[in-house]
């Protein structure tokens, strides 16, 4: 089995691919709810709520309309929701993850001999699809 | 016949002894007279949480309210509802120290009050009261 890189990884927002990535990544999180009982001397706890959220980093591209896409969203008051997908390779079926989510935070730092970047942050509303 | 209340170990539990029915007169003197109208205790409560309990627990604890006509009919209190406290103190917070006869039931005015968590977790709260009541 051959390990991967980034080279074959892909972001992608409402199906169209980013053009840039520096990098992202996807967190899966379930609370812990404690059912510990009153005689017991350790902590006990069950599965709570899952919660998906994810950052990257975009480099800006104004040829990219996806880029675009996801700096501009946070300036549309539009309620609807987009479809992210992660790619961890782009040439199999396994490993891409897709749901709906809400793009929380975008912003763009420019400093002086680097690339012109923008910080992003996404939230899945509701259990996203796929399997690595 | 009492109804079970069910088996399940509460997270956190919350215990008044039961009182003696008393009443009390303070002349103008300042001095305080009590006088003791029973030779017995009662009315001992005991709050019960059960925090991020399934959906079986939480429907038994129901089901147990409604077998017991909710503060009409008598419980009888598995063992576990008083884990971790020692033999000694058991016997208070089961009120077999404190005096017999004591009849443990749902408190009339505090049914089950259960809260969806998640998914198949619930917290619940149970009050029960230990009283005397007439045969």
């Amino acid at each position: 089995m051959a390990t991967k890189t980034s080279a074959t990884a892909e972001l992608r927002i409402d199906g169209a691919a980013i053009a840039k990535v520096r990098d992202v990544s996807i967190t899966f999180a379930r609370d812990a709810l404690e059912d510990t009982g009153i005689g017991q001397f350790d902590r006990t706890y069950v599965y709570g709520v899952r919660n998906t959220t994810g950052t990257g980093t975009l480099l800006y591209d104004a040829a990219d309309a996806a880029t675009k896409t996801v700096i501009n969203r946070l300036l549309n008051d539009s309620e609807s929701t987009n479809s992210i997908s992660m790619v961890l390779d782009t040439n199999v079926a396994e490993g891409t993850l897709t749901g709906d989510a809400l793009l929380t935070q975008a912003g763009t730092s420019v400093s002086v001999g680097d690339v012109v970047s923008i910080p992003i942050s996404f939230t899945f509303t509701g259990k996203p699809n796929g399997t690595y | 016949m009492p109804t079970s209340f069910p088996a399940i170990e509460p997270s956190s539990r919350r215990f008044k002894t039961a009182e003696f029915a008393t009443t009390s007169q303070t002349s103008q003197s300042g001095v305080t007279t009590r006088r003791l109208w029973a030779d017995r205790p009662s009315n001992a409560t005991l709050d019960l949480q059960f925090r991020n309990i399934s959906d079986t627990n939480t429907s038994a604890i129901l089901s147990a309210y409604n077998a017991a006509k909710g503060p009409v009919d008598e419980l009888s209190l598995p063992v576990v509802l008083f884990n971790g406290a020692d033999s000694t103190l058991k016997t208070y917070l089961n009120t077999t120290a404190t005096g017999a006869d004591l009849i443990w039931s749902f408190a009339e005015d505090s049914p089950p009050v259960v809260e969806s968590v998640a998914p198949n977790r619930s917290t619940v709260t149970v009050k029960l009261v230990a009283e005397l009541r007439m045969s």
